[in-house]
């Protein structure tokens, strides 16, 4: 991994209220796997934000790396303002991936976790060893719900839980998920990335059924590549960093009491 | 002066004047698998302490404008496992490697002792780590820290540099006691104490509560440290913090320092050192 420089193809807002995917063009000898992140310097002429800005890989196709995001401060407000044509630098990829198992699957995203899941879920939904999984989006009302079309356009199962109910399921991603599992009877797994409590819920749910999960953790994070010990998750072998030892984690080693509730996905 | 062939910092033998500092360059095999080190002048570890540490519980680090607070609280696998599990990676490395320790006098002299007999090439005293509690592990009198330095100095004959305390008011009396004490050089300085606060929850951001400010927010400050203590002595310094492009590493020579820390700025521009280069080779030649 080292220090890469992209050409931007595509930065503009595809939802309300400040709902952003860009596509980058990324070397030709850039190989990556769902699960991992990229790095990226939202504007190389300032100091401020000082950090790189991590964000999930949500696909890769001919040299194409799609991530999405959500402004929500200086650093996602610059980048949003970045045009087609200009170079950006990216440190990746990094992190480790969700690990493929046999076995009836299950995504669940909260919000911008989605992002990561949707290039899980294109490559199982094209993986013919394996079964193909459902996906289930959680949000809180159907404005939110952006990533749709992308999940239904793998042909897998898709499903929606808003808070509101503006739109099918009305409750938690959580309470959808409990129904689909009962629907199910060989034990399975959950792939999940969104808020912590989104998480864990559904790891409580998980163990109830006896259903393995692999949640992507997001924490505020600095260097990403391991050298600050900055983006520590609480886990039942010590502190583990989500850049290097994760970010997906087995959802039975995170000990959610002595992580943040809030991690702002 | 930055000759072709390298030149003595401190009795180590450096390739040229760019130093990655402790905390920022992990043990050597994250920013090996990322930049050329062979490139760079010199390692050194995060620090170690006699026994292992866990670290400081979530959020570690906050960005600031510039800058960026940690509190990530010396986490580190302890004296026996760096020994046996790390320092056999930092031998293969092609630069020159220092170890970073932190702990009371009587534990940094034995731990000084043991790491002599590894062969690494130096040794950094951390007086200054601004996320852990209790004094004894960071004497912030020139007569503790004098103590404590001669402890080691006692201990060991290999190169010691001093990480002194970002102490804007009494710099010149810290360098005055680290030098009398036989330190080989000093490290000016470390990151700044400092709290940030998250006023939507109305508490403090980071699980350590307070931590320790690095950036180019601090370098006017690092560079009046470096400046103010080059006035008391000849000892070699590695000036430190702040440092992120060519011109902010020309400033620390002219400040006074003999040799460049990079160290935040490994976070963010890891390959900042292929500027600075240039811009150093450019100031020697000037």
């Amino acid at each position: 991994m080292m220090v890469e420089t992209a050409e931007i193809r595509e930065n503009h807002k595809i939802a309300s209220p400040s709902y952003y995917r860009m596509v980058i063009e990324v070397p030709k000898h850039f190989q990556a796997r769902p699960g991992q992140f990229l790095q990226i310097q939202v504007e190389s002429k300032t100091t401020d934000p000082l950090l790189r800005r991590p964000f999930s890989i949500a696909g890769l196709s001919e040299n194409k790396v799609t991530v999405f995001y959500q402004i929500k401060g200086k650093g996602t407000a610059l980048l949003s303002r970045r045009q087609a044509g200009e170079q950006i630098s990216f440190l990746g990829p990094l992190g480790k991936l969700y690990p493929i198992v046999p076995g009836p699957k299950i995504i669940l995203a909260g919000g911008l976790g989605a992002a990561g899941l949707l290039f899980l879920a294109k490559n199982l939904s094209a993986d013919s060893e394996n079964e193909k999984p459902i996906a289930i989006l959680g949000c809180k009302t159907k404005e939110d719900l952006f990533f749709l079309r992308d999940f239904q356009a793998l042909d897998i199962p898709t499903y929606c839980a808003t808070e509101d109910g503006s739109f099918e399921f009305k409750g938690l991603a959580t309470s959808l998920l409990r129904k689909k599992i009962k629907e199910r009877s060989k034990n399975g797994i959950i792939y999940a990335c969104g808020p912590n409590p989104m998480l864990a819920a559904a790891g409580k749910i998980a163990k109830e059924y006896g259903w393995s999960a692999y949640f992507s953790m997001e924490t505020m994070m600095s260097c990403g590549t391991g050298l600050c010990r900055g983006c520590a998750v609480a886990t039942r072998n010590g502190y583990r960093l989500a850049c290097v030892d994760g970010p997906v984690f087995p959802a039975e080693e995170i000990m959610w009491g002595k992580n943040d509730s809030e991690n702002g996905v | 002066m930055i000759p072709k062939t390298g030149f003595n910092f401190a009795g180590i033998k450096l390739r040229n004047p760019l130093i990655l500092l402790s905390g920022t360059a992990g043990y050597g095999k994250e920013l090996n698998e990322m930049i050329d080190l062979s490139r760079l002048g010199g390692l050194i570890c995060k620090t170690i302490t006699l026994l292992p540490r866990e670290g400081n519980p979530p959020p570690r680090t906050a960005e600031t404008p510039s800058g960026l607070i940690n509190s990530i609280g010396l986490e580190n696998p302890g004296l026996k496992a760096f020994i046996k599990e790390v320092i056999p990676y930092l031998k293969n490395l092609s630069l020159p490697v220092m170890a970073s320790i932190a702990g009371d006098k009587k534990e940094l002299a034995l731990m000084a002792k043991k790491l002599e007999e590894t062969g690494l090439s130096g040794l950094e005293l951390n007086l200054s780590c601004p996320n852990v509690s209790g004094s004894a592990f960071n004497p912030v009198s020139p007569a503790d820290l004098h103590k404590t330095i001669k402890a080691v100095r006692q201990s060991v004959k290999m190169p010691i540099l001093a990480k002194l305390p970002p102490d804007l008011f009494r710099i010149e009396n810290l360098v005055t006691a680290a030098e009398d004490a036989g330190s080989n050089g000093l490290t000016i300085a470390n990151t700044f104490p400092a709290v940030i606060f998250d006023v939507q929850k109305r508490k403090p951001v980071l699980g350590g509560v307070t931590g320790g400010l690095s950036g180019p927010a601090i370098l006017p400050l690092s560079l009046y440290l470096v400046f103010k203590a080059r006035q008391v002595t000849n000892l070699p310094i590695l000036g430190s913090g702040g440092v992120f492009d060519g011109p902010s590493a020309v400033s620390m020579l002219l400040a006074g320092a003999n040799a460049v820390g990079l160290g935040t700025v490994n976070f963010f521009r890891p390959d900042a050192y292929r500027e600075i280069l240039i811009a150093l080779e450019k100031y020697n030649t000037l």
